[in-house]
């Protein structure tokens, strides 16, 4: 029996998709209502989560892999996991995004920066040796610059079509992003065989050295 | 609101969970285990100099309980054993063997509202001043004894090699590598190969190194992978430990174990239970770390956490109900 955790909506679907194109039996996970745990004929337990709590599930060995993206993984302050795979799905990256202003601007006082993610945020900054004030906000981030609470957001980028709406543009780029496969230490010393084989279920097909 | 009168601090989370009755049954297998064995048991000071610590450790400067003294010195409660003893051995002026066992609490802060403890039991053993295989057997044949005390199921002893490691990022020169054998990420070392035009057998090793983990068996068939003759060495004394072991049906290796402390040289141990999301035992040997008061002195130990080992027990318990 192996336990996974997966993050609900997007990163679910996908890898169910991808682990049902692989032959797993994924029926009763596709046609779930509102359960919160499943099992599959396969032996598999999966449950499904935010993604933060994804991370905690594994931290506290409760689940023995989990599906979650880079974002959770780099704003974490737990890191004692094996990260054995990136999906290449769900790509994506963080970038300071600001008005075209903000590139030449020069800045009198600690430039202010929104972010959901403050320990990505306070990260960036410190790895370019630049003091600045963090300011946590929970959603819509992009009203930061546009309130005139901060100079300057770091967020998840897509399309960027949120940041264009509102007259934002990606200053720099911070870090790609994608969903990973994330294991429990122990657990894969425990039950390699298992896990090696859902691995290989969901590896990009690809020549193996 | 006298809210003290009732709560207890996050701290203190976890010291109050502890199964006093099993903990003191355990402390007493052990020291009858490490006093046959001559290992002498000592009380080590509760505080330190910050400084003694972030000299070599400098991770745990974040995680030291802290205060200044009336001295104006920074004190710290202690974080961990091995240090104060290679010090005392130190301070003894001695190239002679000494045997030495603690059984005490080490203290590290903690995030919030993590469920992670901040007041850790450790039991373990430090062997100074024998080095190389005779060590090595001496430390895992101590582990192999006290485990067997322990009474749980299903239990494994992992061997790495800090020798291993060392050696390779000395050829590969890139710390980079350090965190990628340590996620054991197959997608980032691809990446880093390619990224670093690595070729040959070296890319090949690499690509292969973070699934390199298994039992005997699949560490000699790893060992096809390996051309360098220093891994080679590497790899051979770890297989020349296992030999000595009484419980090799319970050893397994990994080559991509990176080492928690700069000053690994050597094999590094851990033991798991099926029941722990974490060891409950590790160490490892540490000839560079007596470099630290000058001095150069061969020397292994490891320690038990009791803190994860109860948990095991509780978990075990559970299963089998």
């Amino acid at each position: 029996m192996i336990k996974i955790a997966i993050t609900k909506g997007r990163i679910e679907k996908q890898v169910v998709k991808m682990l049902a194109e692989k032959g797993f039996d994924m029926d009763p996970i596709i046609h779930k209502d509102r359960e919160l745990l499943i099992e599959t004929k396969d032996g598999i337990s999966m449950i499904f989560a935010k993604s933060n709590d994804v991370l905690t599930f594994l931290e506290h060995g409760i689940v023995d892999v989990g599906f979650v993206g880079k974002d959770t993984l780099m704003e974490s302050d737990f890191d004692d996991y094996y990260e054995l795979l990136d999906l290449g799905i769900g790509k994506c990256y963080f970038a300071v995004a600001a008005y075209p202003e903000y590139r030449t601007k020069t800045f009198n006082r600690r430039k202010r920066i929104a972010s959901k993610y403050t320990n990505v945020a306070k990260a960036y900054f410190a790895s370019k040796r630049e003091d600045v004030e963090i300011i946590k906000l929970e959603g819509s981030v992009e009203l930061g610059p546009v309130v005139g609470l901060s100079d300057a957001i770091v967020d998840i980028v897509e399309t960027g079509s949120t940041l264009k709406a509102n007259g934002l543009e990606v200053i720099e780029k911070v870090a790609d992003i994608s969903t990973r496969m994330v294991v429990n230490k122990v657990s894969l010393k425990y039950k390699k065989d298992e896990i090696v084989k859902l691995m290989n279920a969901l590896k990009e097909d690809e020549q193996d050295a | 609101m006298e809210e003290y009168k009732y709560l207890i601090p996050e701290e203190s989370g976890d010291a109050i969970s502890l199964d006093a009755t099993k903990l003191r049954k355990i402390e007493q297998d052990l020291r009858s285990i490490f006093t046959k064995h001559h290992y002498e048991e000592l009380m080590l000071p509760t505080f330190e100099y910050a400084n003694f610590y972030q000299g070599i450790r400098e991770q745990d400067s974040s995680s030291m309980f802290q205060f200044v003294n009336s001295d104006g010195q920074a004190i710290a409660l202690r974080t961990d054993f091995t240090l104060p003893i290679a010090r005392m051995y130190n301070n003894a002026n001695t190239n002679e063997v000494r045997r030495y066992s603690y059984f005490g609490k080490v203290y590290r802060t903690t995030e919030r509202h993590k469920g992670r403890s901040s007041e850790l039991y450790q039991i373990g053993t430090e062997l100074l001043g024998l080095g190389g295989e005779a060590g090595d057997q001496e430390c895992l044949t101590l582990i192999e004894e006290t485990m067997d005390t322990l009474e749980l199921k299903n239990l494994k002893i992992e061997l790495g090699s800090a020798k291993f490691y060392l050696r390779l990022m000395e050829l590969v020169q890139d710390e980079k590598l350090s965190t990628i054998l340590e996620k054991k990420s197959i997608s980032e070392m691809k990446k880093f190969v390619t990224e670093r035009g690595i070729t040959g057998s070296l890319a090949r090793l690499l690509l292969n190194l973070p699934m390199a983990f298994g039992n005997y068996e699949e560490l000699m068939s790893f060992k096809d992978y390996v051309k360098d003759f220093e891994l080679l060495d590497a790899i051979d004394q770890m297989a020349a430990l296992y030999q000595t072991s009484s419980h090799q049906d319970q050893i397994i290796f990994d080559l991509s174990m990176v080492p928690s402390q700069a000053y690994y040289t050597g094999v590094m141990i851990k033991l798991y239970s099926y029941y722990s999301a974490y060891p409950i035992l590790s160490g490892g040997r540490y000839d560079k770390l007596l470099n630290y008061f000058e001095n150069d002195v061969p020397a292994i130990g490891f320690s038990y956490h009791l803190n994860t080992l109860l948990n095991a027990y509780i978990k075990e318990g559970e299963a089998d109900d």
